[in-house]
């Protein structure tokens, strides 16, 4: 371990980088942004539609994953009054990637914790305390490019930790072979391609103009790919009886984690498995993270606790700018 | 005319035959030719600069400063003096492959800051 007070310091966000082309809109709450540095047989004028168009398209999946509108197909599925319901392709895929996140992170993100989180919000002015589930079990049979999933009712869907990185994956396939830098709303895919490094910077929560660090994204040659995502209690969070709360639910309690980490940053090859480990090392706090995600896929992290205290693994320091 | 005509006359010095033999001889007025005078009016001309040109380089020698000699330069700068001694001092900047006088103190360039740009952030999301 290797604390990290010798990290780069803030730098401000901003200026734009040279023979790199852009697009981005307000989306999932946030800024969605599509950054590409287009090879030399793509204009650039072709390289900037081309971002517009998967900005767009994250956009169009965004709005069949939402809960916050009640005709998304998430919406839909969690007011389903049939055990059995039919998803669509969007839904399929990111449903099996709920599943599989939740075996990478030996159950810790948990997409069907929808529930225990409104119950958490009581108190916090926004709706809450719906019944619990019977169970949390359910499966999925795919048909063709959809899928049926069967689970009990009353059983409802939360996408908060897994979507953004998928999104990001996602989006970042639309520009195969291309030097591009999706970034779904602070979850994070890239991809390098020549010799021109992308560098993300890791904000720092208690300073909105601060970084904890800037990463640096080398190619390997191949076209590398990575992923980096943050998840923290100190944007979502408010008061329930006089005591802080947030919106990270632990599977194994069924309510918010008491947790020493205020935000986590995990560096992997995709941003899913960035996102889902970012999510785990919050939930399961510091001590347990540093055992768990000391693991080859993860790349990088870095951790932010609530004294303070910026943690770095050892993997890490190598990408810091 | 007489006078002169009648009083006596030095023994001459002897002389030798041949001076004797060929006496010189005046001649007559008429065919003499007078001397070419614009050598001589050239000298005078040329004797006449040289004099005003001493005499005004000893009026003007109280007002305009004697240069310095420059076996004595060194000398003259080390005498202490009211106003401080302008150093310069010349940049040059090599180029490639061109190297420093050993004399010369060489001052590295400056590494240009790589240029870091952050193209985007990780941050936590969604709705507060």
């Amino acid at each position: 371990m290797i604390t990290a007070s010798t990290m780069t310091r803030p730098v401000p966000v901003g200026r734009a980088a040279v023979g790199v082309v852009s697009a981005s809109a307000p989306q999932m709450g946030g800024i969605v942004s599509v950054h590409v540095r287009p090879p030399p047989q793509l204009a650039a004028a072709d390289a900037e539609q081309a971002a517009r168009t998967v900005v767009a398209r994250i956009g169009t999946w965004a709005r069949r994953l939402t809960r916050f509108d009640p005709g998304s197909e998430l919406s839909v599925l969690n007011a389903a009054p049939d055990p059995d319901v039919d998803l669509g392709p969007t839904m399929t895929e990111v449903v099996d990637w709920g599943r599989g996140a939740e075996i990478l992170t030996d159950g810790i993100v948990d997409i069907g914790l929808l529930a225990e989180r409104l119950r958490a919000e009581v108190g916090s002015g926004k709706v809450g305390d719906p019944p619990l589930p019977a169970s949390r079990r359910w499966s999925l049979t795919r048909r063709g490019r959809g899928a049926t999933i069967a689970r009990p009712v009353g059983l409802m869907f939360d996408f908060d930790g897994i979507a953004k990185g998928w999104l990001a994956d996602r989006a970042l396939a639309l520009l195969a072979g291309v030097s591009a830098v999706v970034d779904a709303d602070g979850d994070v895919a890239g991809r390098v391609v020549g010799s021109q490094p992308w560098f993300v910077g890791v904000t720092d929560p208690r300073d909105p103009d601060a970084f904890l660090a800037r990463l640096r994204f080398d190619s390997n040659g191949t076209g590398m790919t990575f992923g980096v995502a943050t998840s923290g209690r100190s944007v979502h969070r408010w008061l329930v009886e006089g005591r802080p709360s947030h919106h990270l639910i632990d599977p194994r309690t069924g309510r918010p984690a008491a947790t020493d980490v205020v935000q986590a940053t995990v560096v992997a090859r995709t941003a899913r498995a960035a996102e889902a480990f970012a999510k785990t090392a919050v939930i399961v706090g510091t001590e347990a993270a540093l055992r768990r995600l000391d693991r080859p896929d993860v790349l990088g992290l870095i951790l932010l606790t609530e004294d303070d205290t910026i943690l770095a693994s050892p993997a890490t320091v190598e990408l810091i700018a | 005319m007489e006078v002169l005509r009648q009083a006596p006359r030095p023994a001459p010095p002897p002389v030798s035959s041949v001076q004797r033999a060929s006496p010189p001889r005046p001649t007559p007025l008429a065919s003499r030719q007078r001397p070419d005078p614009n050598p001589t009016r050239f000298m005078v001309g040329l004797a006449a600069i040289a004099s005003a040109s001493a005499i005004a380089t000893v009026m003007l020698s109280g007002i305009v400063p004697n240069a310095p000699d420059p076996v004595n330069a060194v000398a003259i700068v080390d005498v202490p003096s009211a106003a401080p001694a302008k150093h310069v001092t010349r940049y040059v900047q090599l180029k490639p492959g061109e190297t420093a006088p050993p004399q010369a103190v060489t001052l590295a360039a400056p590494k240009p800051t790589p240029r870091v740009v952050v193209v985007t952030t990780t941050r936590q999301s969604g709705r507060p």
